[in-house]
C-alpha cells in the first residue's frame, strides 16, 4: 500500500518534471523570465524526499511493510498477523508491560515496542551466528535462547514479583522459519 | 489474553501457560470441544495431558485441529471454570495458574515494582 508520503515525493517529481520541461517553452513563447532547474538538484531533492518518506514509514522507526499487515526486520525477521492478539506485534506488546498475577514469570522487555523490537532483532542476529545462543528445532518450530550479555528486561508475573523483579539478560525466541511466534526476556 | 483456566507450564517455549480452550461454540461447529493451547507458542494438545503427542497450527492460519475453525476465532475462547466443568476437564487443571479476575498488565519503568 502506498503512504501520502510516498505519493507526495512521486508527485513533486513530476511537477519537477513537468516545470524543467515547460520552463524554456512558456519564456520563449510568453516572453518570460522562470528560472531553469538544475538537473542534479531536482533529483537531490526528489531523493530525500524519498529517503524521507522510506524513514517515516519504518514501524517503530525499525519495521517496513513489505506487504499489508506484514512487517520486515532489518534482521529479516517477519512480523505477520496471527496468534490471539490478531497479529503477532500485538502478542509480542503483552512483553513490554508486566502482568503481576500471571501464574510463573512474565518475561518484560525494556523500552516498549521499540526496546523489544531492536533487542529481538539483535538476537536473532546471534542466532543466526550461533553467539550465545542455543537452538532447538521442533518440527517446523526453532526456539533460540539467546544470551545478550546485559540486561535486556526483568521478569515479572507472580515468580518476578516474589523475587523482586530480577534483570533479564536471556531472549527466548520461537520462530516458524524467519516468522516470528513469540519471544520474551529470561 | 491470559487462560483463564491451565493445566501446566508449557514444556516446549518454557513461557507459556498451556490453557484450557473451548471450541465449537456457534452453528460452524457440530460439538463442543476442547483443545489445550499455549497461549506463548500455540502449541497443541488434544487432550488435558502435556505428555501426549502435540502439533503446531499454521502460523499463516492458524486452525482447530479437529473443526478446522479459525484457532481464534469467534467459535471459540478460554474456557471459564462453567465450560471447562462441561468438557469434563475439571480434575486436570491447576488451579494456582488460574488468571486473576483483576488480571491487568502495568507497565514498570526501570524494571523495579
Amino acid at each position: 500500500m502506498m503512504k501520502k508520503s510516498s505519493i507526495g515525493a512521486i508527485a513533486l517529481a513530476m511537477l519537477l518534471g513537468i516545470y524543467s520541461f515547460a520552463q524554456p517553452v512558456l519564456n520563449q513563447r510568453f516572453g518570460w523570465d522562470l528560472p531553469p532547474l538544475k538537473a542534479d538538484q531536482s533529483a537531490h531533492i526528489a531523493d530525500a524526499r524519498d529517503n524521507r518518506a522510506d524513514d517515516s514509514e519504518l514501524l517503530y522507526d525499525l519495521l517496513r511493510e513489505v506487504s499489508p499487515k506484514r512487517y520486515m526486520s532489518p534482521e529479516g525477521l517477519q512480523y505477520t498477523p496471527g496468534s490471539a492478539e490478531g497479529h503477532r506485534l500485538e502478542h509480542l506488546r503483552r512483553h513490554t508491560a508486566d502482568i503481576p498475577s500471571r501464574a510463573g514469570s512474565h518475561g518484560v522487555f525494556d523500552g516498549g515496542m521499540e526496546g523489544a523490537l531492536k533487542t529481538i532483532d539483535k538476537a536473532y542476529g546471534r542466532a543466526k551466528k550461533g553467539q550465545r545462543t542455543t537452538r532447538t528445532v521442533d518440527d517446523n518450530r526453532t526456539i533460540y535462547t539467546v544470551d545478550m550479555g546485559g540486561r535486556i528486561g526483568f521478569v515479572g508475573g507472580q515468580n518476578g514479583k516474589q523475587k523482586r523483579n530480577p534483570m533479564a539478560r536471556r531472549v527466548r525466541l520461537v520462530l516458524e522459519g524467519d516468522r516470528f511466534i513469540t519471544a520474551f526476556p529470561l | 489474553m491470559t487462560p483463564k483456566h491451565s493445566i501446566d507450564f508449557c514444556p516446549i517455549c518454557g513461557g507459556g501457560l498451556c490453557g484450557v480452550r473451548i471450541c465449537g461454540l456457534d452453528e460452524t461447529t457440530p460439538h463442543l470441544h476442547g483443545l489445550i493451547v499455549c497461549d506463548e507458542c500455540e502449541a497443541i494438545w488434544l487432550e488435558p495431558d502435556i505428555s501426549s503427542p502435540y502439533q503446531y497450527p499454521d502460523s499463516n492460519d492458524s486452525r482447530c485441529p479437529i473443526c478446522s475453525q479459525p484457532l481464534w476465532g469467534n467459535q471459540s475462547h478460554w474456557a471459564d471454570g462453567e465450560e471447562v466443568e462441561r468438557l469434563g476437564w475439571k480434575g486436570y487443571t491447576n488451579p494456582n495458574l488460574d488468571a486473576f479476575d483483576d488480571d491487568e498488565e502495568m507497565t514498570i519503568d526501570g524494571g523495579t515494582a
